[in-house]
Order: C-alpha cells, then sequence, then structure tokens
C-alpha cells in the first residue's frame, strides 16, 4: 500500500514535522513503502516550512545509510514529490493578478468579483500566502484547478499515485481550519484529487487532520497590511466545521485536533522567514493521527466518532497515557520514542563532539574504542553524517518546543536534561530516566555497550550506518 | 555470561596471574643463577639465599599486582564514561605502570641489601620482564573493560578489531 502525506500551509508543515520526527524514530507502521511527501504553500519562504523542509531533506539523505533492515531505526523511508513546495501563486502576484481581473473590469463578472472581494485583498501581494483570508486562497486553488488537472503541476504526485495502484492508496492531508492556506486547501485538494482518482479509477482513501484553533498572537506594526488574525479564527473555524459538517465525502476519515487554550506565538509575523512558530503538542497529536490513518483500515459502518481527550481535567499537564493508542500495544509508541531519543541524546552528548576530529585524527582514538572498532577502517559517509548531524539539531529543537508549552506541564522526555540551543545535554543525571519512567540507562552503560563486541551480526548494515545502528540498539533499556 | 561474572574471572586472572609470575620468576632465577648469587650474598647457603629470595619476589609481586588490581578496580568501577572527553583516562594507566616498573626495578635492587642477599641485573631485567611487562602491562590489556579497552598502550596489537 503506497501513502502519501500532504501538508498545507504552515500549521499543514508544523504536522509535517512532528510526522517526520516520528517517521526517522520508526514509528510509523511496519512494512511501509516510502512515505510520499507532497506540500502545498504560497509563501514558500515561510520559516515554519523552511525548518520542517531542512530537516526533511536531511533525512531524505542520511536515510540512505545502511543501518539493516530489522530495525525500527529510519525504517520508515521518506519520498520528496516534487515541485516541493509547491506553490498555488506565482512571485508577486496578487489576487487580481491571478484572476485576470483588468480583463473583467467593467463586465458584471468583474463586478461580482468586486463585491466578493475587498480592495485590500485584491491588491496585496500573495508571496507570503493568503494571510489568513481562506476566500483568497480557495478562489487561487480553483483557478489553479484546470492547472492541476492538466497535470502540469502535479505531474510527480499524479504520476506516483498511478504506479502505485497495484494496491488501494491512502492519502493523509493537514492543514488548519481557521487559517488561509490550510482552509482554503483541505476541501479543494480533497475534492481534486478525488474526483481525479474517480476519474482515472484509481483507489484512494483520503484522511484529513483539522487543526483548529490552538496559537495566537497579537500583531505589531502592520495595521494597514492584511494579514491573519486570531479573533477571527474561532469565527473561521465555526463556517470551516459547518461546511465539513454539512459535507460528507470530503475526507474519507477526517481528525479534527485542536486544544482548550491557545499558545501565545511570541513574535508575530506577516509570513516569509520569520514566520517560525514554535511546535506544539497539538501538532505531534495530528501526526499521531496520520499514523492511525496509515495503520488502520476504516470499518466501512458510516461515520465513527471518536473523542478522544487527555485525561487531566485541568488540562494543565499531559504524559504518555495522554496520547491515543496508535498501536494495539500503546506503549509501544513510547517505547520507541523514547528509544530514539535516549539515541538521539547519546549521539548528541557522547559522539557528535568529537567525531569529526577523531575522523580528522586530531584526537588519540585510543579513548574511544568504538571508533577504532567501528569507524577507524570504514569509509564513512561523510554527506549523510553531516546531514544526520543537522537533523539532530532540528529534532532535538522540535522536541525542546513540544516539552515547552507556556503554562503546561509536559511529561514525556524530561525538558530540564537539555538545551535546544545548540544540542546538549544540560543534566547528564537526568537522562537515566528521562521519560520520567522506571527503567534506567546510564549515559556510561551505553559508552560500554557500544565499545562490546556486537552480540549479533549485522548482515545488512555498513560503515556509518552500521555505527549508528550498533548506537540506538545500545539505548535499548 | 553476565558482566558481573566475567569481571570476577578478571580479578580471579590478575591474582592468578601474579602467582604464576612469582612461581617463574623464583624458579627460573633460582635454578639459573641461584649458586652463583648464593655464593656472592656473603656465601649464605642455597636454601637460605632462596628462602630470601622468594621473600623479595612475594614483596615485587603482591606490589605489582596491586597496581594492576588499582587499574582493575579504577577502570571497571570507578571510571564511568559520561563525557565524551571521559574515555581514556590513560594518564591513570600509565602512571601504575610506571610505579610497576619503579617497583619491579626498586624492589630487586634495594630490599636483597635489607635481607642480605644480592641479585645481578639480569635478575632485575627479569623481574621487570614478569612483573612490569607480564604481571601489570599484559594482565591490564586483557582485564581492562571494554569502555577503556585500548587504554594500555599497545592493547590494539592484540585485541581482535575483526568483530564489528
Amino acid at each position: 500500500m503506497a501513502y502519501y502525506f500532504l501538508s498545507i500551509g504552515g500549521s499543514g508543515a508544523k504536522v509535517m514535522e512532528s510526522l517526520l520526527h516520528l517517521s526517522v524514530a520508526g514509528i510509523l507502521p511496519e512494512g511501509r513503502e516510502p512515505l510520499k511527501i507532497f506540500s502545498v504553500d504560497p509563501d514558500t519562504g515561510n520559516g515554519n516550512l523552511d525548518r520542517m523542509s531542512i530537516a526533511l531533506r536531511n533525512f531524505e539523505e542520511f536515510q540512505k545509510l545502511s543501518v539493516g533492515n530489522d530495525t525500527p531505526l529510519f525504517k520508515n523511508k521518506i519520498s520528496i514529490i516534487k515541485p516541493y513546495p509547491w506553490n498555488p501563486t506565482r512571485h508577486d502576484t496578487t489576487l487580481d493578478d491571478m484572476m485576470a481581473y483588468p480583463m473583467y473590469r467593467g463586465k458584471p463578472i468583474g463586478a461580482l468579483y468586486e463585491v466578493l472581494f475587498t480592495a485590500k485583498e485584491r491588491n496585496t501581494r500573495l508571496n507570503q500566502g493568503f494571510r489568513g483570508h481562506p476566500s483568497i486562497g480557495a478562489a487561487v486553488l480553483a483557478q489553479n484547478y484546470v492547472l492541476l488537472t492538466e497535470r502540469k503541476q502535479w505531474d510527480d504526485l499524479f504520476y506516483n499515485l498511478k504506479t502505485d495502484q497495484n494496491s488501494k492508496t491512502k492519502i493523509f492531508i493537514a492543514g488548519s481550519v481557521f487559517g488561509g492556506t490550510g482552509a482554503a486547501g483541505l476541501p479543494t485538494v480533497s475534492r481534486l484529487l478525488k474526483s481525479q482518482a474517480e476519474e482515472d479509477g484509481y483507489r484512494i482513501s483520503i484522511g484529513g487532520a483539522l487543526m483548529l484553533p490552538y496559537f495566537d498572537f497579537t500583531p505589531e506594526g502592520s495595521s494597514n497590511e492584511l494579514f491573519a488574525r486570531s479573533e477571527e479564527f474561532l469565527i473561521n473555524t465555526k463556517a470551516a466545521l459547518k461546511y465539513y459538517s454539512q459535507r460528507d465525502n470530503v475526507f474519507d476519515t477526517m481528525y479534527l485536533i485542536g486544544d482548550s487554550s491557545t499558545a501565545h506565538v511570541k513574535k508575530f509575523s506577516v509570513g516569509a522567514r520569520e514566520q517560525v512558530n514554535d511546535s506544539h503538542i497539538v501538532e505531534l497529536y495530528a501526526a499521531l493521527a496520520a499514523i492511525d490513518f496509515f495503520q488502520n483500515e476504516p470499518d466501512g459502518y458510516g461515520t465513527n466518532f471518536k473523542y478522544i481527550c487527555h485525561g487531566d481535567d485541568k488540562n494543565i499537564s499531559f504524559n504518555w497515557n495522554d496520547f491515543p493508542s496508535v498501536y494495539d500495544d500503546k506503549k509501544n509508541f513510547r517505547n520507541l520514542f523514547v528509544k530514539f531519543t535516549r539515541f538521539i541524546f547519546a549521539y548528541v552528548h557522547l559522539i557528535k563532539p568529537v567525531l569529526n576530529r577523531l575522523i580528522a585524527g586530531d584526537l588519540p582514538d585510543y579513548q574511544y574504542p568504538w571508533f577504532i572498532d567501528m569507524l577507524k577502517d570504514e569509509e564513512i559517509e561523510t554527506r549523510a553524517q553531516k546531514n544526520f548531524d543537522d537533523y539532530v539539531e532540528s529534532f532535538v529543537t522540535w522536541l525542546k518546543q513540544i516539552e515547552t508549552l507556556d503554562g503546561r506541564s509536559i511529561n514525556l522526555i524530561n525538558s530540564n536534561m537539555f538545551s535546544a540551543n545548540s544540542a546538549r545535554l544540560t543534566d547528564i543525571n537526568a537522562f537515566k530516566n528521562c521519560d520520567n519512567g522506571t527503567a534506567e540507562l546510564d549515559l556510561h552503560e551505553i559508552w560500554y555497550r557500544l565499545c562490546e563486541p556486537p552480540k549479533r551480526n549485522y548482515p545488512d548494515a555498513k560503515g556509518f550506518g552500521k555505527f549508528l545502528r550498533r548506537l540506538y540498539d545500545a539505548c535499548e533499556v | 555470561m553476565s558482566r558481573q561474572t566475567f569481571s570476577i574471572i578478571k580479578f580471579l586472572a590478575i591474582i592468578v596471574t601474579t602467582f604464576i609470575c612469582i612461581a617463574a620468576t623464583y624458579f627460573l632465577v633460582s635454578n639459573i643463577f641461584g649458586g652463583q648469587l648464593a655464593n656472592a650474598s656473603n656465601g649464605i647457603t642455597l636454601s637460605a639465599w632462596k628462602d630470601k629470595y622468594l621473600d623479595v619476589v612475594i614483596l615485587t609481586g603482591a606490589l605489582t599486582c596491586v597496581c594492576s588490581l588499582a587499574w582493575f578496580i579504577l577502570s571497571t568501577f570507578i571510571f564511568k564514561v559520561r563525557y565524551s572527553t571521559g574515555g581514556g583516562q590513560r594518564t591513570i594507566w600509565a602512571a601504575l605502570a610506571f610505579l610497576a616498573v619503579v617497583i619491579s626495578v626498586a624492589v630487586p635492587m634495594l630490599y636483597p641489601a635489607r635481607v642480605g642477599i644480592q641479585l645481578n641485573a639480569p635478575v632485575i631485567a627479569i623481574f621487570v620482564i614478569f612483573f612490569a611487562l607480564i604481571n601489570y602491562w599484559l594482565i591490564t590489556i586483557f582485564a581492562t573493560p571494554v569502555s577503556f579497552k585500548y587504554t594500555p598502550v599497545g592493547a590494539s596489537i592484540f585485541l581482535s578489531r575483526g568483530r564489528k
């Protein structure tokens, strides 16, 4: 079965970021083909998308490392569908340009258009997205519908869909319903894919994570500009939910994910590179929704509703028990995630600070038996290693942000043990029991295991990948 | 085999090696140089010389054994690698190695005079071979835990890197 993930807009990109980290950790279901990733965002320089894209491209590179086949580590490969991201607008265009308004000026259709959109909406350049105005997004995407069906822009996606038709294809789309791009794109793209699949005889199943408001912001010094306003989020959401309630065929499976209180975005930005919102635990929930969708078959008995709320009535704290079960064994998610986290921090703390100097011969290697045993005589894939090093920083930054939510206590990984400002462990004692569980694993124990002769063979692993595999296996509690 | 069992075996191996080194040094020197050195030691009998010589050998063996055990205990139970710069500890190993060499030279040079016997340069060389080289250097190569396995100088010559 083929799996696709489509991120739409900034919130979609942030869900993708969470899903990416779960993929690298091998938390997606077994036996996957590569998860094919497609992104729609008119604000291609958006900081949220940018950060996720860097991590994505890092993984695209280091997933080639040979870590062996029988491990969760890097088992969920990804494949990025080009163009990435797909920009439904052109550079420096306005809605008037997109709709070819000058051609219709003075005509009845032009007058109708003027009634539907304010002058500000029509004349704002769309380089930074749809500015929280789904009406603009809907118009632009509808205008692009012709392009989409002619497949000039989406060639790669449709080609992939066609070649994956030996079995049913699952497509998961994530975006917000309260902003601009996501609100406009979620139903439009879903309907487009469905109708195209129907026309071409593809069998697809579409799931959607509809992100409800979970953040707000205070605009600064842009009063004349067109931008998303958080006070309109609830109104937008209400309208969107009404729309989805009246049309039951937009998604085969729908996940509505939100928070009862909103996180305040520290630095407001209309869009572009400056728009870098911290990651939020709601996005992790949405990523788990994607896994749930990929994992499970719809039961075919019509609409089913499941309400999943976290256990703390006062809505203050989160712990491992607050996550919905995405596997039969609920602990599996926790075990895999915690093991991967240990692996990342063991690498950050014990290996990364010295690895390049060891490779360069600037450090006496007798201090590092693992280097002599596993890497000294190997051809190290430096490009993949560099990408892994960069990815590690992305993961730690993401984890820190997930763990740090204003006024909430997130009790997943002990956030006091690490700093994300250049990833590092700040409290090595806290590492032992980093998930606040009962099992402990010391850094020295990991070092010891890494220096031991392997307890088994790794026939499919080699080079730096084999080393990472050994390190990952050493992090087993 | 559990790590604990393996540590006990290594500990016992150090003790056994010390006994072997003591026995080898005692019998080798007694048989080759015994008579000559007994005559040189104010003409005491070979049997009396052997008794006094045994004391020298046991003292040297025991002291170098302490060095080996000290490294074993430090590297197994005390030193923990919790930072990337925490490995190695070769300074400590080298200091103990130096001490083992000093003991292997100083004890056969100084102690025999106190008990009234003489030893010569070849005997001191044999002491260095058995007590500094074998009872410290060689045994620490095999008794060091894997986390510091290449700390003893030359360990990589003996320890296989084939099993990756």
